[in-house]
């Protein structure tokens, strides 16, 4: 049998071929100046939402890096009010010790002291675009009430109930360092609960407006860590003690052995004070480690996702640069068999 | 045998010569038109004891029936399938983009923001930004949800313009058909009134899948694909009514072939090819799939964000809520206005909770640095929740999978929509190329044909010349 091809037939194949050739040389156009899919839907086809969730993770996790960042600069602050804490209260214990062999020494000290308390809360009460650090959650506001405003009247009442009369008192000289048949002395004084709660439990009453609760930040999903600081540590109350019973009682007019069992009294308060701080301080930068590790591991599967999601979208340069070149000369093709065939006529050879 | 019956010989063999010269003619003219079956001059012989002649009989048309029929058929298919596939290329008409992404990474953008929120929750900017994330959100939604309508609408309206085209075919068919019938029975020329009828059922079958029984004298009878009577002596009636609206849960109405459902939901006898199967496809499956699975995104977002009354399991909705109403969930979907700015709310009640009164707020202390209730929407906004099976994913999953699911299902569908269609497409063009080589025309072979039709009539007039020359010597010799 003869195979017979229509006029109609020749012609409209011909045109088949030029669109044909014609939408493959656009789309790798396309893939060639975008480096990707041309029709990402159709290539990828169930795959699609693959990359989808993938350039939706990689873009929370950008955003993840940034809030760590910001968390990182308020660890950052904290270590360095903290750090600032303990030198200068661990300096201030030094002096004590050094000065207690000299009289009249424990009135200098006591000024001292009353800068060093100004410290201690200026450092407390420091803030990072408007959040207090060692606020807990209550960050609104600064949490640590300055010594004046408050917890030195608080003592000063606390010592006058106690003793039944003013601390500016004559008797105040007198007052035993310890043995007082109804507890009068120094020794019990100091270790009353009515003292002693002033920077314990109604610490929160007289120092701070902090709640023992601290922000909590997710570093990475589902992985959180705390985020703030609370000024309501035991540290920070042992600290105030020592340092208030230096500034309130150093000034008085004492005997030699009362001074120097104050001077104790605040040594040994802030020497647990100042070890306290530092084991905060410590466990504040293992959490900065903890997040700068976060990090790198988010920074790690950033890369990850990111070759992954090239893999999926991105096309195979060389292979697009052939199929090119492969598809302009085919449509180069059809137009030379184009033109050679409609001068392939018979009527011109009748 | 006689000189005489010599010139007779040689007259019929010119008439007939210029009948197949007519006839030959005719097919070039025709070469170019898709619809033009080629005819063939049938010449007859005659012999009598006188001489012989030659005359042409008729025109006779080369069909083949077989070729034709799966012309229309892989023709109503292609179509079927074409349609179906520009349906969801239209959805998606940046090719980088796939109709979807949008809303899985507008969820994405919402939990980034809750979490920068939730890590510093003193900052109004980050709760602005939660806010804005949620409205962005909420937009988005609508906006699918419209361009589903929208797309569902445009099926329907596509469908109501196949059935007036069906029903003006079948009538004007009806009545080329009765000439066809009674020219055949006459003996008449039916062949171009044939090609017309030819035409009439390709147009139809690109608008509904037909078959085509061959009757007495050249006449058809024409049957949907799935065995409805469209057309026996008489047009049937083809009847549809157009849907006012189409919003998730709107069912779109039957196409009816003489009362009987071929297209639309629950039909007893569906058609499968021709646009309307097509436009049947997408407006009753794909379509719906798609509008459920917004809505169901609608409903997880709501959920999600949820309040719960302090000291109590009573829940109330919270960041996300719905209008008062009936109808599609997304189109009633909007961000609580208690905590948006710009329609006077407060952002803090989403931290502190209290959206829904006092009641349900949880940060009592008014602490700024509050975040639990947050990271509580957070965990459960990347919880697994259960989806509606009629979503077609995943039924389990979280909400960000479920959106990224329905990304893949789609581009899925439009890949293998897009697959079948290629696949249709060329077995139909194939077919049609077979049909056309097989009963079209060549002109190489009509020119060819006019050369030899050509020669014979200029023999023959030469012959007369003989004859005649004959007679002159005869008629001299007598003289």
């Amino acid at each position: 049998m003869v195979y017979s091809v229509s006029t109609l037939t020749s012609t409209l194949r011909l045109t088949n071929y030029l669109i044909d050739n014609r939408a493959r040389l656009d789309n790798a156009v396309i893939e060639n100046a975008s480096k990707k899919h041309a029709d990402m839907g159709l290539t990828l086809g169930a795959q699609t939402g693959t990359t989808t969730s993938f350039r939706s993770e990689f873009s929370q996790y950008e955003s993840q890096l940034d809030t760590n960042k910001q968390l990182i600069t308020r660890l950052d602050v904290m270590n360095t009010a903290l750090d600032n804490v303990h030198t200068s209260s661990s300096d201030f214990r030094s002096d004590l010790v050094a000065l207690q062999s000299n009289s009249d020494s424990l009135k200098t000290a006591s000024n001292l002291a009353y800068t060093e308390l100004s410290k201690l809360t200026n450092a407390l009460n420091t803030n990072v675009s408007g959040v207090y650090v060692f606020g807990g959650i209550n960050t609104g506001t600064a949490p640590v009430t300055n010594f004046a405003d408050g917890p030195e009247a608080a003592i000063e009442t606390v010592f006058g109930t106690y003793f039944g009369h003013g601390i500016d008192d004559a008797a105040t000289g007198s007052i035993p360092v310890s043995g007082d048949p109804n507890g009068k002395d120094w020794e019990t004084f100091l270790q009353s609960a009515v003292f002693k709660d002033i920077f314990g439990a109604n610490w929160t009453t007289h120092w701070s407006s902090a709640t023992d609760e601290k922000m909590t930040s997710t570093i990475e999903s589902g992985v959180t860590t705390d985020g703030s600081g609370s000024a309501n540590e035991e540290a920070f109350g042992q600290l105030a003690e020592g340092l208030s019973i230096v500034a309130v009682f150093g000034k008085l007019d004492l005997s030699v052995e009362a001074e120097k069992f104050i001077t104790n009294q605040a040594v040994n308060s802030l020497n647990t004070g100042v070890d306290g701080t530092i084991s905060i301080e410590a466990q504040n930068g293992a959490i900065k480690t903890n997040v700068e590790r976060t990090n790198a591991s988010i920074l790690a599967k950033q890369n990850v996702l990111n070759i992954r999601i090239n893999d999926l979208e991105n096309i195979d340069e060389n292979r697009a640069a052939i199929e090119l070149s492969l598809a302009q000369t085919q449509l180069e093709a059809t137009y030379a068999i184009t033109a050679k065939i409609q001068g392939l006529n018979i009527m011109k050879y009748l | 045998m006689s000189l005489t019956s010599a010139m007779l010989t040689a007259q019929s063999s010119i008439a007939a010569r210029s009948a197949e010269m007519a006839i030959a003619s005719r097919n070039v003219a025709n070469a170019n038109n898709p619809n033009y079956t080629r005819v063939e001059a049938s010449v007859q012989n005659i012999v009598t004891d006188t001489g012989s002649v030659v005359y042409v009989s008729h025109a006779s048309r080369m069909v083949n029936q077989a070729a034709f029929k799966a012309t229309l058929k892989s023709g109503s298919a292609a179509i079927a399938s074409g349609s179906y596939a520009k349906m969801l290329d239209q959805l998606n008409p940046s090719g980088q983009v796939p109709f979807g992404t949008s809303t899985a990474s507008g969820i994405g953008s919402l939990n980034e923001s809750l979490i920068a929120y939730a890590n510093d929750p003193s900052n109004q900017v980050m709760g602005q930004s939660v806010i804005n994330a949620a409205n962005t959100l909420v937009d988005d939604l609508k906006q699918s949800a419209q361009t589903l309508i929208d797309a569902r609408m445009e099926a329907d309206a596509a469908m109501g313009r196949a059935v007036d085209n069906i029903n003006k075919i079948l009538s004007d068919l009806e009545g080329v058909n009765g000439k066809i019938v009674s020219g055949s029975a006459a003996g008449n020329d039916v062949n171009g009134l044939m090609d017309q009828r030819d035409e009439m059922l390709k147009v139809l079958s690109e608008e509904i899948g037909i078959e085509v029984l061959e009757q007495d004298n050249n006449g058809v009878a024409i049957y949907t694909d799935s065995g409805v009577t469209l057309f026996e002596k008489s047009a049937r009636e083809v009847s549809f009514d157009a849907s006012l609206s189409l919003g998730a849960g709107d069912a779109g109405k039957n196409v009816l072939v003489d009362g009987i459902a071929v297209a639309g939901p629950g039909a007893s006898a569906p058609v499968t090819g021709g646009a309307i199967a097509g436009y049947a496809r997408g407006r009753d499956e794909a379509l719906v799939t798609m509008q459920m699975q917004l809505e169901e995104t609608a409903k997880a977002l709501v959920e999600v964000f949820q309040e719960t009354e302090a000291g109590t399991t009573n829940t109330a909705d919270g960041l996300f809520t719905f209008d008062l109403g009936s109808g599609d969930l997304v189109s009633r979907l909007k961000v609580h206005d208690a905590v948006d700015p710009a329609k006077g709310g407060d952002i803090k009640l989403l931290r502190d909770g209290g959206i829904n009164g006092a009641a349900y707020k949880h940060n009592t202390t008014d602490s700024v640095g509050y975040s639990e209730l947050l990271r509580g929407y957070e965990t459960a906004l990347n919880s697994d929740r259960t989806f509606d099976p009629a979503a077609a994913v995943n039924t389990n999953s979280t909400l960000a999978d479920f959106a990224a699911n329905t990304v893949s299902w789609f581009s899925a569908e439009r890949k293998m929509a897009a697959e079948n269609s290629t696949l249709d497409a060329s077995a139909f063009s194939s077919n049609a190329q077979m049909l056309s080589n097989d009963t079209g025309v060549n002109i190489d072979t009509e020119m060819q044909r006019l050369l030899t039709i050509e020669t014979a009539y200029s023999a023959s007039a030469r012959l007369m010349t003989a004859v005649d020359k004959m007679f002159q010597e005869l008629l001299g010799a007598v003289r």
